[in-house]
Order: structure tokens, then C-alpha cells, then sequence
């Protein structure tokens, strides 16, 4: 393309110098004196098609309409579905050219071409005879000032987006301890040494199944596609995450990545899919269309394994705060239980110490007014056998009964003789006449 | 229970305990709960076996072939013939 001249359509360029400005070079000169028979002197009448063959015959041998590189804004864009082709024009203010693009040569665009767009195409100037007109055929097309690859990356997550394709809501959650993890990309290479070391590091004792696969070139995107799916068709003991890796590299290293095809394929994927392409600079359409992105193959790997020592530290705290929680609570109940008794103890014992006081008062309450005090000052009691009870008046007794007298030292029982009122006898009525048989009994 | 659902339920129980508000018949509950439920987590992080394996596809069926571990670097990808693995019919 550098030695290429590119026509712009664009104006100015300098002043206007007549029809011919626009080649720098002057076509070769047509064949010397043109064919057939002339009606003037000097002069030849042509018909229609035999002129247009003469035209078609310039620009053939015109090394400039056979490869010449145009710029120029798309508009009238037309993809012909039936046959491929497409059809456009490329103008500027002042000028049109039309285009042709036959399906042999835009099956390889990466890129959509589309009315507004700026482009820069190369191909060879044609006669469309039928039509009186001229028009390129195009070989190349790449759009101007973007990179095709950047263009159609921007294209294509454009149309993902609208589709939903990398709707928040879509994305899964990585499962926490996955027992198999997956792992596409090169079997040789540094990412899969990267991702094996990480994996192995953090859980010594993880499970790891490679799908390997081509990650640059073409049709790559179709091998990684069907390593995912190999992945996804183990039904037992299958990944339960995949990670989707490769190294750094130039946009069209990574476009396999940028694949629509491979898009979809993840989002089919059973299992979610973390994708790991290149550099953290780089973005790719598996990148958004993946459940994660991690900006680094090793920082996948880091994202999908838990750390094993941490996780079982973690469990334990767990374990701990609720074997503490429950210490806690029952020791909680054991010294309420404590003090509780304790209170009771304390509550009863008392009550005791009160009792056992008022006891004691009445006791000596009791002492002071015993009878047998008394007793022993020389008085004593009179009991009428018969009835039991002290005798007050000796008219309650009759001659010839018995009657026990309580002494301070014992006891004895006689018989009334005689009874007499106060004025005959003692002073005090319970004090009887002794003159009676009398049997000493005991103390 | 997977080890997600049963992490879940122990942070859940820490949570409940942390906040306090519970009786103790609730607490004993939820503290036999929150054991086994901490050795089942164990015993699943215990539970995996260390392969790192790759597949194969050799007339149509897929083989997990052990990788040589030991290879420092890169490694080539299937290091023995193909051996059935434990996808067995």
C-alpha cells in the first residue's frame, strides 16, 4: 500500500487544474489512432460497445485503474443476500464512486461495512458496459483511521450487547470449592504452568482437567469452542468451572477470543466460564461474555480455587465462635444457677436462724413460768386422782379419794381424810393436811 | 449439602448467635447444627482427590490421561498411551 497511490476524494489538494488532477501520473497514452473506418477526414465513427470495449482497453492498460487504493465515505450500501455481493458508493462532497465487492473477496471481512462508514479500499477500475458507467471492483477493504480487527471488535460487542449477551444477570456465580476445574488453552505454554502452580498452590489437593486446545490462528476459535464443549459433555465427575486462558499478545493473536461463535458458545456452557485473555490491558468479546473476566490467566486461577489454609482457618473461627457462644451461654446459666441456689440457701437459713431464736425465747418464756419453779420454792400441786387436774378449792374433793401431790423432788399419792374451807385449815388452799398414809414414789 | 450450602448455613448460624438474641434451647440447636455442619465443610475440602489430568479423544471417546506432574516445564500433553481412566462404562 505504500507505493500504492490512494485517491482521496477529498477536495482542495491545491487549485483546480482541469480534468486530469487526480492522476499524478498520466495514463499510458492510448494506442496510437483509433480503429475502424472514418466517414470525416481524419476522423472515426465508433459504435456504442466498440467505444466502451476502447474505454475498458484504457484502463486495462493503465497501471493506476488496475491497483489503486481509494478513500472515501460508504453510502448506498447494499449486501446482496442471493448472491453476497455487496454494492456501495464511496463520495466525498464533490464526487461518487461506484463499488463492487463480490462475495469471494468480502467473505473475509472482519469488519461490517455499513452506509457512513469512512473506508479505504483497493481494486481495479472497471467498464460496466451495459451501464455506461465505471466502477471498482473491490479486492480489500479496511475502514479508516480504526484498525478493521478494532472496528469489527466494536461492531461485534456492539451487536452482543444489544442482544443481551452480557446481561449482568446472565453471568453465574462461580461455585466456592469446585472439585474439578476445567482449564482451556494451550497445553504448551506458559498460562497452563501459571494456572497449575495457582491451583496447586492455593489447594494442594485440587482436581485439574486440561482441554487442550489452539489459541491463535485460524479457526482457532473453533477448537476452543469445541474444548469447552468437550468439558461440558463429561457427565461425571465433570469441571464445575472452566477457565478459558491465554497469554498476552497483538490484537489479531487474541481474535479468536473476539469470535462471535465463541461468545455464544460460553454462555451455552453448562458450567461457568471465567475467561483469561491476555494482558489486563486486553479485552476480548470472551471477556465480557464469560459468568468473570480476570485480567490475568494467574489471577483466574486465583479467583476460582479457594485458598485451602484459609478457608479451613475461616471454618474453624466459625466453629469456634459457636462452640464459645455456647460455653458462654452455659456457663452464663450455670452461675445464675449458682446464685440462685445460693440465694435460696441463704434465704432458708436465715429464716431457720429466726425460727430458732423465737424458739428459744419462748422456751425461756416457758422456764420462767413452769410450775416446777414454783415447786421447788416448797410449794406443791394437788391432783385430783380421779380427774387428773390440780385441785384449787378442797371443796372439789371429797373424804376418802385419793389425790397426788407433786413435790420439787417427786411425788406421793394420799387419802383425803377431811376437807375444811380456808378459815379451818392453811392459808393456802392447795396446801393439804399430810397426817395420810403416804407412799413415796420415785424422785 | 454441597459446601457452598453448608457454608452458608454456618455463617447464617454465626450471625444468628452473634446478634444474640436467642434462647438457649435455641442456641444448644443451633450449636450442634453449626458443628456438624463445620466438620462436613472440612471433611469436603479433604474430600478431593490431587489429579491434574487432560482429555483425549481417541475414536470418538473422551480419556482423561494423567499429566506428568513432575515435568517442570511446559509439558508434553498426553505423557503415556492412552489409558482408560475412570470415565468407565
Amino acid at each position: 500500500m505504500r507505493d500504492a497511490k490512494i485517491f482521496s476524494f477529498d477536495s482542495g489538494e491545491g487549485g483546480n487544474k482541469g480534468p486530469d488532477r487526480r492522476s499524478p501520473r498520466p495514463a499510458e497514452a492510448p494506442p496510437d489512432g483509433p480503429p475502424g473506418p472514418s466517414p470525416f477526414p481524419g476522423a472515426r465513427v465508433f459504435g456504442v460497445s466498440e467505444l466502451t470495449r476502447y474505454i475498458g482497453e484504457l484502463f486495462k492498460g493503465d497501471k493506476v485503474l488496475q491497483d489503486v487504493w481509494v478513500k472515501g465515505e460508504v453510502s448506498n450500501f447494499h449486501h446482496q443476500q442471493s448472491s453476497g455481493h455487496m454494492y456501495f458508493d464511496l463520495k466525498d462532497e464533490r464526487a461518487v464512486l461506484k463499488c463492487i465487492m463480490f462475495s469471494f473477496a468480502n467473505r473475509g471481512l472482519k469488519f461490517k461495512i455499513e452506509s457512513g462508514l469512512k473506508l479505504l479500499v483497493r481494486g481495479e477500475l472497471l467498464v460496466y458496459a451495459a451501464r455506461g458507467e465505471y466502477e471498482l471492483k473491490v479486492a480489500e477493504a479496511r475502514p479508516e483511521g480504526l484498525g478493521a480487527l478494532y472496528l469489527a471488535f466494536e461492531q461485534l460487542k456492539k451487536k452482543l450487547e444489544s442482544e443481551g449477551l452480557f446481561d449482568p444477570a446472565r453471568k453465574r456465580p462461580l461455585p466456592k470449592l469446585p472439585r474439578v476445574v476445567g482449564v482451556v488453552t494451550s497445553p504448551t505454554g506458559a498460562v497452563l504452568q501459571d494456572i497449575r502452580n495457582i491451583l496447586f498452590g492455593r489447594f494442594p489437593n485440587a482436581s485439574v482437567l486440561l482441554a487442550p486446545t489452539r489459541v491463535q490462528g485460524e479457526g482457532a476459535h473453533r477448537e476452543i469452542i469445541a474444548a469447552m464443549e468437550l468439558l461440558n459433555s463429561i457427565e461425571h465427575d465433570g469441571p464445575e468451572v472452566i477457565i478459558l486462558a491465554r497469554g498476552g499478545g497483538s490484537l489479531e493473536d487474541l481474535w479468536p477470543f473476539n469470535e462471535e461463535e465463541l461468545a455464544r458458545a460460553i454462555r451455552a456452557s453448562r458450567v461457568p466460564v471465567v475467561s483469561a485473555v491476555g494482558h489486563e490491558t486486553d479485552f476480548t468479546i470472551s471477556d465480557f461474555a464469560a459468568d468473570a473476566r480476570a485480567p490475568t490467566p494467574s489471577k483466574a486461577a486465583q479467583m476460582v480455587m479457594p485458598d485451602k489454609a484459609e478457608t479451613v482457618a475461616m471454618i474453624q473461627r466459625m466453629a469456634s465462635i459457636v462452640r464459645r457462644d455456647i460455653a458462654g451461654r452455659l456457663d452464663q446459666a450455670r452461675l445464675r444457677t449458682d446464685e440462685l441456689s445460693r440465694a435460696l440457701g441463704l434465704a432458708v437459713t436465715s429464716l431457720l436462724v429466726r425460727r430458732r431464736e423465737t424458739v428459744s425465747r419462748l422456751a425461756a418464756v416457758l422456764d420462767a413460768m413452769s410450775p416446777m419453779q414454783v415447786l421447788g420454792r416448797g410449794y406443791s400441786i394437788t391432783i385430783r386422782q380421779s380427774t387428773g387436774r390440780a385441785v384449787r378449792d378442797p371443796g372439789e374433793l371429797a373424804p376418802g379419794e385419793d389425790i397426788r401431790t407433786l413435790l420439787a423432788h417427786g411425788e406421793m399419792v394420799s387419802v383425803v381424810r377431811s376437807v375444811g374451807s380456808i378459815m379451818e385449815g392453811m392459808q393456802s388452799p392447795t396446801r393439804t393436811r399430810k397426817g395420810a398414809r403416804q407412799r413415796q414414789r420415785g424422785r | 449439602m454441597s459446601f457452598e450450602q453448608a457454608l452458608g448455613k454456618l455463617e447464617n448460624i454465626v450471625r444468628t448467635l452473634e446478634v444474640g438474641d436467642v434462647r438457649l434451647e435455641e442456641a444448644l440447636k443451633l450449636f450442634e447444627e453449626g458443628s456438624a455442619l463445620s466438620k462436613q465443610c472440612l471433611e469436603q475440602l479433604e474430600g478431593i482427590q490431587r489429579r491434574l489430568e487432560v482429555l483425549k479423544v481417541v475414536d470418538g471417546k473422551v480419556l482423561r490421561i494423567p499429566m506428568d506432574e513432575g515435568a517442570p516445564g511446559p509439558g508434553a500433553v498426553p505423557p503415556q498411551p492412552p489409558i482408560d481412566d475412570d470415565e468407565e462404562e
